[in-house]
């Protein structure tokens, strides 16, 4: 029982964080069509940064904060500055990709040269702990589930009830119509940006501070499961990255608790092949024709 | 103008006196390689001669190819202070593998083709040893090696040699040190699933199982995961009594914290592939620094922290790679240690074999490890060599004795993480009753 109980809680808890990023990451290509394989790396960026600004606090407020503040900022960098430039000269799709690829490898190669190959580390702090049916769970832990439901509340109150919202969905399902009703695209994709920044780093501090250290390569290696769940959910769909990423919470704490820990991102990405056998268009999306990029 | 009316053969002119230039530079250099790559002639000359330090130098394992570079670097300080090797002075490079085969391969073919006064490489990834070792060889460039692909234990390649055991011996010293250190009969086997980590494996199971403890559980973890609960949940229940394992130090962070979330306080054994400052930093992180010094223990080849030997490698390293970062803190790792050694042996074996040709001085390595006269450095050995005396090499980590597959097992022991001082010495007698002698 402690067990089931013990895949149960830590299968949200993985679920969260990666619920937080691939929401993000899946909103700004809902909007824009750009697919930010930087994504990774500019989480890895915001978790440094909050590192050296707050100097080295595990206070979670104050790092999602900061976090949520430099990922906002340099995500609208990204995706304002240099991705709107390649778009705005005619690039495509594919192009466009490799040029977040490059982005990428640019910032965590950059990050490692500037600050080293090394490993770097929060003081342990000693939070409080909880039995939950004989499962210790530590505040930190509950927090970032709280988190998680929040910032999935937030998201969703925003695309449903605010105008901004509204403009983000309509930009998403026909971006020529919605120029045509008067919706100005750039504003919508510099807020979509925005928020999939802020997304980013609030994502990106938490891992940090849960794991206890990072290095240059963590925001990358965490990338490929936090988009698999947004594939997993239907690309471009926040619900669906929503439900991605608790499939894969679950499934991957139930692979090591019966078979073995091994199994764990095994059973993830087979779960994920699965589904897009079933659904190729992810579990929440609906096919759809080719889509415009959003400059 | 004759040429003007001419275009054609005004052109065809200075192409053809320019490709026979290129033709004779390009026979120049090839001709000038060649004669370097197969070593400097014994009568001297200015040519620098250069150690490999063939590590990752990026990447998450990339404190280890600074630990080797520290060695090196301090090694040849004091070699070249002692005159250097039959007149040429030595310098240690940089050459990373990035710590993955497909990474490995270019760079090490890259590094053979473009290296012309290459002597020796110092080198320590387990995982990378198969597909690289054999390029080493082909070249016939002695690789003296720190790591511990457990198929190497029976190595047909000439010119590889290692100074430390095998990681298969290092699991059966886990179980050693488990039975003869500590009263716990019952283990968990926490080890990451890469290659490195689960070397151990075999070696300690088979060693519990010959001196008659038991394992309770064996997790092999997926790196670097947001959460080991599920795996904690699975070692709590097993009741161990003491956990032994090794992982990246992000991972270890996660299972540490986790572990200690869950409440345990037991003994925890780490691996040699524990030892770094990361995993030191993360492991402090998750856990403190106090329970970290009190449960953590980290099993690892022995070298003596004192003694003549001792005192040239800290004067070398503290003087001559300074300039390296994080080099300070180097005087007790033993991964530095080691390619100090390394590159003295090979130094060594040049003056022993009065050549610095990797062909004529290879077979020289053991030789300078067996002789009469005891020395500890560079230097001492560069003048018992010139008095005319067969050496044996002591170096810091201790005596070398290769066996036919130019293996050397060493001394292990019980180390505080914090201190970095031996808690308990492992002798070879323990070792041996572990792997069922």
């Amino acid at each position: 029982m402690t067990l089931l109980l013990s895949i149960g809680i830590f299968g949200i808890y993985s679920a969260a964080l990666l619920a937080i990023g691939g929401v993000g990451f899946t909103l700004q290509f809902g909007v824009t069509n750009v697919l930010n394989l930087a994504f990774g790396s500019l989480l890895t960026a915001c978790i440094f940064i909050e590192y050296g600004l707050t100097g080295h606090s595990t206070n979670l407020w104050v790092a999602m904060a900061v976090g949520a503040a430099s990922g906002a900022l340099i995500s609208l960098l990204v995706g304002h500055v240099v991705v709107g430039a390649f778009l705005r000269r005619g690039a495509t799709g594919i192009g466009i990709a490799m040029v977040t690829i490059a982005i990428s490898l640019i910032v965590q190669f950059s990050l490692e040269a500037i600050q080293g190959p090394f490993i770097f580390a929060y003081t342990a702090s000693t939070p409080s702990t909880f039995s939950i049916g004989g499962v210790v769970v530590s505040s930190s832990q509950l927090t970032v589930i709280g988190v998680a439901v929040v910032a999935m509340v937030a998201v969703h109150l925003l695309l449903r009830m605010t105008k901004l919202g509204l403009a983000m969905r309509a930009t998403a399902a026909d971006v020529s119509l919605t120029r045509s009703c008067g919706v100005s695209p750039a504003r919508t994709r510099a807020a979509a940006w925005l928020l999939s920044g802020a997304l980013c780093g609030v994502c990106g501090v938490l891992l940090g501070i849960g794991e206890g250290s990072f290095s240059s390569s963590t925001g990358s290696d965490f990338f490929i499961t936090l988009a698999a769940a947004a594939v997993l959910g239907g690309i471009g769909k926040p619900y669906g990255a929503m439900l991605g990423a608790l499939l894969i919470g679950i499934v991957s704490q139930a692979a090591a608790a019966v078979i073995s820990p091994s199994y764990k991102t095994i059973a993830a990405w087979l779960i994920l092949i699965a589904v897009l056998i079933l659904r190729p268009q992810g579990i929440l999306a609906e096919f759809a024709s080719e889509r415009e990029l959003v400059a | 103008m004759p040429a003007s009316t001419h275009p054609k053969r005004r052109s065809a002119a200075p192409g053809a006196r320019l490709a026979l230039a290129a033709g004779v530079v390009g026979l120049a250099l090839t001709a000038c390689s060649s004669s370097a790559s197969s070593g400097s002639s014994t009568t001297g000359g200015s040519q620098v001669l250069e150690i490999a330090n063939f590590s990752p130098f990026t990447g998450p394992n990339a404190p280890y190819g600074y630990f080797q570079y520290t060695g090196c670097v301090s090694a040849v300080y004091a070699i070249n202070a002692a005159g250097g090797v039959l007149g040429h002075k030595m310098t240690c490079t940089i050459v990373d593998n990035r710590g993955e085969p497909a990474d490995a391969v270019p760079a090490a073919n890259n590094m053979l083709a473009n290296s012309p006064n290459l002597v020796g490489i110092v080198d320590g990834d387990s995982g990378l040893m198969s597909s690289t070792v054999p390029l080493f060889n082909q070249a016939h460039v002695p690789d003296v090696s720190a790591g511990g692909d457990v198929q190497f234990d029976h190595n047909p390649y000439p010119y590889f040699w290692r100074t430390t055991p095998g990681d298969d011996i290092a699991g059966y010293t886990l179980a050693a040190y488990v039975k003869f250190a500590t009263s716990a009969t019952k283990i968990a086997a926490v080890f990451g699933n890469d290659q490195a980590a689960q070397g151990n494996v075999p070696g300690l199971v088979a060693g519990a199982k010959n001196l008659g403890l038991s394992i309770v559980t064996n997790q092999a973890l997926a790196l670097d995961q947001t959460t080991y609960e599920t795996e904690v949940q699975k070692i709590i229940a097993a009741h161990p009594q003491v956990i032994v394992t090794e992982s990246d130090p992000q991972t270890a962070g996660v299972l540490l914290g986790e572990l200690k979330q869950a409440g345990w306080n037991g003994p925890i054994v780490g691996t040699s592939g524990t030892l770094g400052t990361d995993y030191d930093k993360a492991a402090i992180a998750a856990i403190g620094k106090a329970a970290y010094e009190k449960q953590f223990v980290r099993i690892i080849s022995y070298a003596q922290q004192s003694g003549p030997a001792w005192e040239t490698w800290k004067t070398s390293l503290l003087t001559g790679a300074k300039a390296v970062k994080g080099a300070s803190g180097d005087t007790t790792a033993f991964y530095a240690e080691l390619p100090y050694d390394h590159t003295n042996m090979v130094a060594l074996a040049m003056l022993a074999a009065h050549s610095t040709n990797p062909v004529t001085f290879n077979p020289f390595i053991a030789k300078i490890t067996q002789g009469t006269t005891v020395v500890h450095t560079f230097a001492q050995g560069k003048a018992a060599l010139a008095a005319g005396k067969t050496i044996d090499y002591v170096g810091v980590t201790g005596q070398v004795s290769f066996d036919k597959f130019h293996n050397s097992g060493g001394l292990w022991a019980g180390e505080n993480p914090v201190t970095n001082l031996p808690v308990k010495l492992i002798s070879a007698k323990d070792i041996a009753t572990s792997e069922g002698h």
